[in-house]
């Protein structure tokens, strides 16, 4: 981490190898969408090898590439309205009626999350995904435990909503 | 059966089935390829970047190229140069100022040592060879107090190659004519635009701007002052090879986001105080201000999230100096910064037009054109052909007390209410309000101007620039339209001048760059996400067009909105949330115009508006 610091490329290079499937896994979480998930893991990368000089405890790496990725969702999920060609993976169109009953919990999930907000899917995919912890979110987010509290009840709130629409659907 | 509960368990169990996935096997390769760009920058500019992150260098250090090291060239030490010929083919004045040799800017600093800035023609080198290594550098206290690299780069009189290879080794020297160390700190950015590697490059070409006695050396050790005012200190490169450089802010702000726009910044910067012109943009997280600023760590800026930097050409006692001007972001707020602290500075209060932004041509297919153009144009063809205009935004803040009556109940959505009497879209720069005994008071604009009325429907967010100085006008876009067809629903007096009002759809460039067309959500009870309202809305219509952008409101909003769609679509205005889906389509022909649809949120109906029917999509109408 300090030879990546210091600028050291190839250094860099071992540090994304080693977290690119985490990376991209939360990014598919969040947007929803193969190639936005492509495109957000990418540029969380090289946003993070343009910043990390400035990056102090090195101790902290992960939660603060954890922020990069969430805001770099963010951005391609905002960016979306302005595409010409948008890509729907047929995973999150949502399930016949008929399939309801038969959908594992994972396509119900996924679908459901299709309904949320961004900053929704981003705290539900660290917490349920990632694992993190309050506290850690806190560090993640880079905002106060209370308000990860209140913001993972608010999403998990509109999650549970978007489930029961989904099933009655 | 009723359905087992989605406790957190089953939550988790569900994402990590859903998600938990390897990613493609092209994804980690795409992402070493993107980051190979940087890897093969110059390496005359590896160092820059070094310094900024306050590092220890990598890499190794050849015996041989410490001869490079030693500081400046004293004029002592200097041969006289065979000429004094400028080293650009280029015009002999840059930002108004003469351009001077190397050999001058130094005469210059040994018989006249000020800080009035200079535009400097030369070379710079070396370029390329092997990378710099240097120690950390400890104690300074001055960000112009020379340090590793400085001392191994040079702004030479004539373009000599100071290191060669020969196989796996390289000799260095020191400039035999006259040379400076060119000290580059935030917010100048020094890109010279040369691709560089191991084999060394002849020297690159550039005109700069820069100065000596640099307040900034006030702040160096008492011993070390005199070195540190005989610093040549850059502040813009403004060509290299010929070029022009723009340079790119140089942004040093971690992960934070900003609020402000860099070209409100420079808009904000150029007209504060003495006034001037921008020469370079930075910005910094606030509690490390005293690394540019060493003046500067005071409480205001050390809590700001973020201090943009800004280096101004202004005259100062009849020469050209430069100014640093921080503006803590999201504020509005500007200060000189000095070598013993900062003042407080107010934006000026002038009539003047400041140097225009550079507006885009097209947005969205659609012609940008000025508020005179568009008025021109209500006052040819009164239709609701949707135009992109440009021109200075400014709105009163909250809490000023507006010089026009309260808004009366169940008016119209396009008929004019407060504040839009004393909302502008301008051609020219022009500032409307000014603080008297009183209070503010605002005046209308002398030029070309627009009321245009922005509701609480569109996407319209621009940086709130309002401080004890009044509004800074924002440069901006908008997409709207003359003739809205809920005009003629409104009084009758007054449909005429709801035929005539602006109304605005979307703010669609500010500041510099252009908005997104984000969803606008004004209530939580929304469950669907956008996308899958704009997936509905595609489905339903069978409509492939582009740009859709979407809003949703409470199901109460929607009378105010569109009277039509509650008296003929009442259950939209029961519904928790509504969405409004807004699309650029072409009539007749090819007339550009923003139609608008009404969907429930979570149902499947979609009414559209046409004329004075609001009915679901697909009736006959």
């Amino acid at each position: 981490m300090d030879r990546a610091r210091l600028g050291d490329l190839d250094a860099f290079e071992s540090i994304v190898r080693s977290r690119t499937d985490a990376v991209y896994r939360l990014s598919l979480a969040i947007t929803g969408d193969e190639a936005d998930a492509r495109d957000a893991a990418q540029e969380s990368f090289v946003a993070a090898w343009r910043e990390l000089p400035g990056l102090r405890d090195a101790d902290r790496f992960d939660a603060w590439l954890q922020r990069i990725v969430v805001n770099r969702c963010r951005m391609v999920i905002r960016a979306r309205s302005r595409r010409r060609v948008r890509e729907i993976p047929a995973s999150l169109l949502p399930a016949p009626r008929a399939d309801v009953a038969a959908a594992s919990d994972a396509d119900r999930l996924g679908a459901a999350l299709s309904r949320l907000a961004p900053d929704h899917r981003a705290i539900l995919a660290l917490h349920h995904l990632e694992g993190r912890t309050i506290d850690e979110l806190s560090a993640s987010l880079g905002i106060p435990a209370g308000t990860v509290k209140s913001r993972l009840f608010t999403a998990r709130r509109a999650l549970d909503r978007a489930l029961g629409t989904e099933a009655e659907e | 059966m009723r359905e087992p509960r989605w406790d957190d368990d089953r939550l988790s169990e569900a994402f990590r089935a859903r998600f938990l996935v390897s990613a493609p096997d092209d994804v980690a390769p795409a992402i070493l390829k993107a980051l190979d760009a940087p890897r093969r920058r110059p390496l005359v500019l590896a160092p820059r970047r070094w310094i900024g992150a306050a590092a220890v260098v990598a890499a190794l250090v050849l015996g041989s190229l410490q001869l490079l090291a030693g500081g400046e060239r004293a004029p002592d030490t200097t041969p006289a140069p065979s000429h004094t010929a400028l080293a650009t083919d280029g015009p002999d004045v840059a930002f108004g100022l003469p351009v001077l040799s190397v050999e001058e800017a130094v005469r210059r600093r040994d018989t006249a040592l000020d800080d009035t800035v200079l535009a400097v023609s030369g070379y710079v080198g070396p370029v390329g060879g092997p990378p710099v290594s240097c120690q950390p550098s400890a104690g300074l206290t001055s960000p112009v107090q020379p340090r590793c690299p400085d001392q191994f780069e040079w702004l030479m009189q004539d373009p000599e190659q100071l290191v060669t290879r020969s196989g796996d080794s390289w000799t260095g020297r020191q400039p035999s004519g006259p040379a400076l160390n060119p000290i580059v700190r935030s917010p100048t950015a020094w890109a010279l635009g040369r691709e560089a590697g191991l084999d060394p490059l002849p020297p690159a070409r550039v005109l700069v701007l820069g100065h000596f006695d640099d307040h900034r050396a006030m702040a160096c050790p008492a011993a070390e002052r005199g070195t540190c005012r005989r610093q040549f200190v850059v502040d813009r490169l403004v060509s290299s090879e010929g070029a022009a450089v723009t340079p790119e802010p140089v942004l040093d702000i971690e992960d934070r986001q900003v609020v402000t726009d860099e070209a409100v910044i420079r808009v904000l910067a150029e007209s504060a105080g003495r006034g001037g012109r921008a020469l370079a943009v930075g910005a910094i997280v606030g509690t490390r201000i005293g690394e540019v600023e060493p003046a500067a760590q005071t409480e205001s800026l050390s809590r700001a999230h973020v201090v943009w930097i800004v280096k101004r050409l202004e005259t100062w006692s009849g020469r050209p100096t430069t100014a640093t001007i921080l503006i803590p972001d999201g504020t509005g707020e500007a200060f000189l910064a000095g070598a013993d602290g900062i003042t407080a500075l107010r934006p000026a209060i002038s009539p003047e037009p400041i140097a225009s932004p550079a507006f885009p041509a097209e947005i969205l297919g659609l012609p940008v054109i000025s508020v005179a153009e568009a008025i021109g144009r209500r006052e040819t063809i009164l239709d609701d052909t949707e135009i992109a205009v440009r021109g200075y935004f400014t709105a009163p803040n909250v809490g000023v007390e507006l010089p026009c009556p309260a808004t009366p109940a169940d008016i119209s959505a396009v008929q004019s209410r407060c504040p839009d009497p004393v909302t502008w879209m301008t051609d020219e720069l022009e500032r409307l309000w000014t603080r008297t005994d009183a209070g503010w008071e605002s005046r209308p604009p002398s030029g070309p101007a627009l009321n245009p009325l922005v509701r609480f429907d569109v996407p319209f967010e621009v940086p709130n620039l309002w401080n004890d100085t009044g509004p800074n006008p924002m440069p901006a876009v908008v997409l709207g339209h003359f003739g809205d067809r809920r005009a003629a629903a409104c009084p009758e007096p007054s449909v005429e001048g709801c035929r005539r009002a602006f109304v605005v759809d979307a703010l669609v460039w500010a500041a510099g760059r252009s908005t997104p067309l984000a969803p606008v959500v004004r209530t939580a009870e929304a469950t669907e996400s956008d996308d899958a309202v704009e997936r509905r809305f595609r489905k339903v219509t069978g409509l492939v067009v582009e740009p859709i952008w979407l809003t949703v409101v409470k199901g109460s909003n929607v009378r105010e909105i569109e009277p039509w769609a509650a008296e003929q679509a009442p259950e939209l205005t029961r519904a928790g949330a509504v969405w409004l889906v807004r699309v650029l389509v072409r009539l007749d022909g090819d007339r550009p115009v923003v139609r608008t649809g009404y969907t429930i949120d979570g149902g499947g109906t979609l009414w559209i508006g046409v004329d004075a029917v609001v009915a679901p999509w697909g009736r006959r109408l």
